[in-house]
């Protein structure tokens, strides 16, 4: 378990090397401009995530795993937990950029900037449980279109949610999670992981390769 | 337990293709070659023996136990299956250590040097034959007592292939190792193997121990005309080429006192088995 865990870690580093001139666009921006960094763990989470599932599809990793001791079981389990301490981790490094950013522009760190982190972590959490079991069920080549479809349907769901009569001021729900989000959302992310994987893990366990 | 391997009523059903049913028993200590032409089904049963895919029906025991219980013990080399290509050969250590109970990281990285694979660079720099090593060093380094081998001396030069024989030689010196290896290039199993299963079509042709097999085959090489006199019982096939007919024989010491004056040599396994798969046979 723990060797498959880092094999997507280090993929997950290899490719994050070629994403960092981003990371350092997005801090100049972040620095200089209005640009609020603290949705960049979730998106840049997603695409290390769903990159290291192509990586596995190019050199069919998946036959082998299946011959290591445990893999059938423990693939799916180990792309979840990698997925969730990679998501940690650019929660971490992005609230600590946003010590230092607000540290040098004199401002002091507001509480929604890390309610912002919590909760798009969560929408990529939701992303991510509904993309995995898809993916290991067709692979990652033809899911990509169930990809487009589920980025287009969240990005219209949240627009619509934002919009509605219901959620008129979305600061209400914020200020009413703010409580216990530090509780809540983590809960609600691992909760829906859970299912996602269950889901995952049957599908694995009989899929050939 | 003297046996390895054991596969029983083994089938595996495809559309268009069916595997077996097959009984194959791979003894301990021995080298097994797995032939036969693209196709033919050797891939198809290593994925059933390695769980990658379940069979229609049938029954593989390794070790005397049920399948994918003992995948510590067994050693792998897939065709095209390997880790992703931006790890490198020190990540693999560093992954495998923590998979397998047995890793050996110091033998793994003798193994790098001594076939001189760079430690730090992806996968995706290396040329084709140190890919296909480090896949082979791979499988070796956790002190397995099977290894099951899809292909593993293709894309390399014959100095190479003769160090990864000898590898797999010594692999098995201590007589309670085994392994089991496909391959197309059929003169390495000549040097190496103890026994050679033949599959074609999803069917064993046959399954003998390689001495017998290559000291028992022949090739008769004769006339049109002499062939139209040939006992028709003596012939398995036959290949009608431009100036004479090669006719594959079986019983060769038998057959040479009966033809005092025809040339017949000994078989190749490659011979055996393009006149097994491409030859004309009589009943």
């Amino acid at each position: 378990m723990l060797g498959l865990i880092k094999k997507d870690l280090l993929l997950s580093i290899g490719n994050a090397k070629s994403l960092i001139i981003v990371f350092i666009l997005y801090i100049v921006l972040a620095l200089y401009g209005s640009l609020d960094i603290s949705i960049i763990p979730s998106i840049l989470g997603v695409m290390l995530v769903i990159s290291t599932f192509s990586y596995d599809y190019q050199s069919k990793w998946d036959s082998y795993a299946a011959i290591l001791p445990n893999g059938r079981k423990n693939v799916p389990l180990a792309k979840y937990i990698s997925t969730f301490i990679l998501m940690f981790i650019l929660a971490i490094i992005t609230l600590m950029l946003l010590v230092i950013i607000n540290y040098l522009k004199n401002n002091t760190l507001e509480v929604t900037s890390i309610l912002t982190i919590l909760l798009t972590s969560l929408v990529s959490f939701v992303f991510e449980a509904i993309m995995y079991p898809i993916i290991f069920k067709y692979g990652v080549e033809k899911a990509r279109i169930a990809i487009f479809i589920i980025t287009f349907a969240f990005i219209f769901g949240i627009g619509f949610l934002v919009d509605s009569p219901i959620f008129k001021n979305f600061d209400t729900i914020l200020n009413f999670i703010s409580n216990y989000y530090y509780i809540v959302l983590p809960l609600i992310g691992i909760l829906i992981l859970s299912i996602s994987y269950i889901i995952s893990l049957r599908i694995y366990k009989k899929k050939e390769f | 337990m003297n046996n390895i391997i054991e596969i029983k009523d083994l089938t595996k059903k495809y559309d268009n293709f069916t595997l077996g049913p097959l009984n194959i028993e791979i003894p301990k200590g021995m080298i097994v070659g797995l032939i036969g032409e693209n196709g033919a089904g050797k891939t198809t049963l290593i994925k059933c023996i390695l769980n990658i895919i379940k069979e229609s029906s049938g029954e593989i025991k390794i070790n005397g136990k049920e399948k994918e219980k003992d995948f510590e013990d067994i050693g792998v080399v897939l065709d095209n299956s390997f880790f992703p290509e931006i790890l490198t050969a020190s990540n693999i250590n560093n992954i495998m250590k923590s998979i397998y109970k047995h890793w050996d990281s110091k033998l793994y990285n003798d193994y790098l040097k001594k076939f001189n694979i760079p430690s730090n660079k992806p996968l995706k720099t290396l040329s084709c034959g140190m890919h296909k090593k480090l896949e082979i060093i791979t499988a070796m380094s956790h002190h397995p007592k099977l290894l099951i081998l899809d292909e593993p001396t293709s894309g390399l030069d014959p100095v190479v292939r003769h160090e990864v024989l000898d590898l797999f030689m010594n692999f098995i010196q201590n007589e309670e190792n085994s392994i089991l290896l496909s391959t197309h290039i059929t003169s390495d199993l000549e040097h190496i193997a103890d026994k050679i299963i033949f599959i074609n079509e999803g069917q064993v042709i046959f399954n003998e121990d390689s001495p017998t097999l290559l000291n028992n085959y022949g090739i008769l090489k004769c006339t049109n005309t002499e062939f139209n006199n040939l006992d028709k019982k003596d012939i398995l096939a036959y290949m009608k080429n431009k100036y004479n007919v090669d006719v594959l024989i079986k019983d060769l010491n038998k057959v040479k006192k009966k033809y005092k004056d025809f040339v017949i040599d000994k078989i190749t396994l490659e011979d055996l088995m393009v006149l097994m798969i491409k030859g004309e046979k009589i009943c």
